[in-house]
């Protein structure tokens, strides 16, 4: 069987978008890469992001660049009320971002666990609303290694990390993209260095102790021709495992492939294409069991949008839904998502508003102030 | 983890010693005799301060003091004494040297029920390569090892445990794993057959690009197929177990199953009653040992039977299972104990044997 989508595109109504970090002369983004926490009864959210010093800088040419430098900011926010209000948070402790800023933490965590082999990561109870797990990666001895911390209080505090194995591949890039299957166990899905050195290829890790250890469980997608990277992956009904893949295709094609899996990950196939133009993507399962997958635009109109399965096995997919389409370019999206009680969606992504134009004589293709936003609709 | 009953009959030491690093019989093997009465197992045994990453690391423990003791029940398995030495690294490094080993082409005999035969790898400079050792007395003596021609010096390092499986025809199936032709580990079968046991290349299973796939672990069905349990590895990750068939007597393979998350390395036993048996350690906490089912030739497995949980580390399992005339198993493996008074990595290597039956 292979996963059809219907043609046509519908706009959304209802959306309600909400600015969670912006300031100008700031680039704050990524929230796909960074992560989407969610705790409690499913409306206490944190988002993080990445931010940077950016402003417009003349070289001797008289031409304008962007000039970019570490913000002092934590890139991290939480709402207590499933995405209407955000308060700024503590830096997590293995943030790099400490330029100008009061917080002593950085990279050295990371750099001293894997110097000193030490693993203080405490397993976490799923079912718990106070857990969480944050997958993610760093450089590391001088490699880009991935990651997981743990936390019992609701991101306040973390331990950690259990580094994953990097079974010969030159890096390893997780994001915080996790599941815990039926039987308990815990699987990851890092996009790992192909054997050109070029980022392509996603593999799925598995821990049995409740996040603690973890260990090389499958090739999850490897292609010859184009990179397939940052994945994001829901159980179904049925048993299966659906992931959503970002591909990166030469020259300018950007979609995303659904890949299955019907052995809790230990072996993977390709399910089909979720769109023509989109990605990375991040899917959800909605409380009557559809599927719900959102991505960034970068075609005009550039904006988010998303697609909703017609079935609960994510076999048949409606049309393309527009959340918002006034982007003001294509460096925007990076969309992480969460259910929230009432059945309604919080999607969290970075933004490039109209206001901030990029400067006419300016050569360089992304960069400039972002924002970081989150919409609210009920799909 | 959802786990089936295992009805555990009695969990015995078979050796362990707080100065000695002792397992691995996956990769000697292990033999029955009158119907399960009398049991022979063979495990690496060598020296080990437990005091440094060296004294435990896999290639260090197979060379220098290294060798490849058996142990003996009379009993089914419940009690065990200390029996002969199968091969002892250094007389065979000494051995090589002075030129006291040919490579031989042909002139093994096949086995009968008295004569035993075990494979293992062997040092040959910097490499591994597979000998065949031969006992006439069910273990009493061992001679060997033979450097079979083609097994061994001509691939560039192959591997090998104790996998033979004999056919209708008389000859015999012997299962090694070769570097050939990409450095990439895959199992390479070996036909020893005719009136002078010649012996040469059957077949190769399948390889994968990029994930070494090791330590076969064959059986016959009662319909003829052949049946083999690979290690398949990412590197430096714990392995996974693959099936394969073949349904014309080892010529041709194909793929049939994955088995498990993890399991490094499986053991596969046809039992009489039809059903496969795969036993294999978990090398990832919370350390486990344990064994599933099939009822369909490898085709689907049952969930798994917990034997044992909470090794002191990565470096146990290595199991082989033996089915009594009277239907209990016996599973002879290597352990470690994480409460153990003697800890490196992980307590004392030992050889341990527990006798079950899945409920």
């Amino acid at each position: 069987m292979k996963v059809r989508i219907a043609s046509g595109i519908e706009e959304v109504a209802g959306c309600q978008h909400v600015k969670v970090f912006g300031e100008p002369e700031v680039f704050a983004g990524w929230p796909f890469n960074n992560g989407l926490e969610q705790y409690g009864d499913g409306s206490e959210l944190v988002v993080n992001f990445v931010r940077y010093r950016c402003q417009v800088r003349q070289r001797p040419d008289g031409s304008n660049a962007y000039w970019s430098g570490m913000h002092p900011d934590s890139g991290r926010r939480r709402s207590l009320d499933g995405g209407q209000t955000w308060q700024v948070e503590g830096h997590l402790p293995w943030d790099r971002g400490k330029i100008g800023s009061t917080v002593a933490t950085s990279g050295e965590l990371l750099e001293d666990s894997w110097k000193h082999g030490i693993v203080d990561t405490l397993p976490i109870d799923p079912a718990n609303g106070d857990h969480g797990l944050f997958t993610g990666s760093g450089r590391v001895g001088g490699v880009d290694r991935s990651f997981v911390c743990t936390t019992h209080d609701r991101g306040k505090s973390w331990n950690g990390p259990s580094f994953l194995p990097q079974n010969g591949v030159d890096f390893s890039h997780n994001r915080p993209s996790w599941l815990v299957r039926p039987d308990g166990a815990f699987l990851t899905f890092p996009t790992t260095a192909q054997k050109t050195g070029r980022e392509g290829q996603v593999f799925t890790y598995i821990s049995l102790d409740r996040g603690v250890t973890w260990a090389f469980l499958s090739v999850m997608a490897a292609s010859d021709s184009y990179a397939l990277i940052m994945p994001a992956a829901v159980n179904l009904p049925s048993g299966r495992i659906l992931a959503a893949v970002r591909v990166h295709h030469y020259p300018e094609g950007l979609w995303t492939e659904l890949y299955d899996s019907n052995d809790g990950g230990r072996t993977w196939g390709f399910a089909g294409r979720l769109n023509d133009h989109g990605a990375p993507c991040d899917l959800m399962v909605l409380p009557d069991g559809r599927l719900l997958a959102i991505y960034g635009c970068r075609r005009p109109p550039f904006g988010i949008r998303a697609r909703i399965s017609e079935d609960v096995e994510g076999w048949r997919w409606g049309p393309e839904l527009i959340l918002r389409g006034d982007g003001a370019s294509e460096d925007l999206g990076y969309p992480r998502g969460a259910v929230l009680p009432d059945g309604s969606v919080c999607t969290t992504y970075y933004f490039h508003e109209r206001e901030y134009p990029k400067p006419a004589d300016c050569d360089q293709f992304h960069w400039g102030t972002r924002s970081i936003f989150a919409t609210i609709f009920k799909p | 983890m959802n786990f089936r009953e295992a009805l555990i009959e009695e969990s015995v030491v078979v050796a362990s010693d707080a100065a000695s690093y002792i397992g691995q019989p996956f990769e000697g093997g292990a033999w029955s005799f009158d119907g399960g009465r009398e049991l022979l197992v063979a495990a690496l045994e060598t020296p080990c301060s437990y005091q440094s990453r060296g004294s435990v690391d896999p290639y260090s423990v197979r060379r220098g003091r290294a060798a490849w003791q058996t142990w003996r029940s009379r009993d089914g398995g419940s009690t065990w004494q200390r029996d002969a030495v199968l091969h002892r690294i250094a007389d065979t490094l000494a051995r090589l040297e002075e030129g006291g080993i040919e490579p031989l082409a042909h002139g093994l005999t096949v086995p009968d029920s008295k004569r035993l035969m075990a494979m293992l790898s062997v040092p040959v400079g910097q490499h591994l390569t597979a000998g065949i050792f031969v006992s006439p007395d069910r273990g009493g003596t061992w001679q060997g090892p033979n450097l079979i021609n083609g097994l061994s010096l001509s691939f560039k390092e192959s591997y090998a445990e104790s996998a033979i499986l004999p056919r209708e025809d008389g000859s015999l199936l012997l299962f090694a794993t070769s570097r050939h032709p990409n450095n990439i580990p895959r199992p390479a079968v070996m036909l020893l057959s005719g009136a002078e046991s010649y012996l040469t290349l059957l077949s190769y299973l399948p390889h994968h690009v990029d994930m070494e796939r090791r330590f076969p672990s064959p059986v016959r069905l009662p319909d003829g197929r052949i049946v083999v349990a690979v290690t398949q590895r990412m590197a430096e990750a714990p392995g996974h177990t693959l099936i394969f068939c073949s349904d014309d007597d080892g010529r041709t393979w194909e793929s049939l199953q994955r088995v498990n998350d993890i399991g490094d390395p499986a053991h596969l036993l046809a039992l009489r009653d039809g059903r496969l048996l795969l036993t294999y350690g978990v090398p990832l906490p919370p350390y486990r040992l344990v064994a599933r089912l099939s009822e369909d030739g490898g085709a689907s497995w049952s969930e798994a039977y917990l034997l044992r949980e909470g090794g002191g580390s990565a470096d146990l399992g290595s199991a082989r299972t033996i089915e009594r005339a009277d239907g209990t198993l016996v599973t002879l493996y290597q352990w470690n104990d994480a409460d153990d008074e003697v800890i490196f990595s992980g307590g004392r290597r030992y050889l341990a044997a527990l006798l079950w039956r899945p409920q």
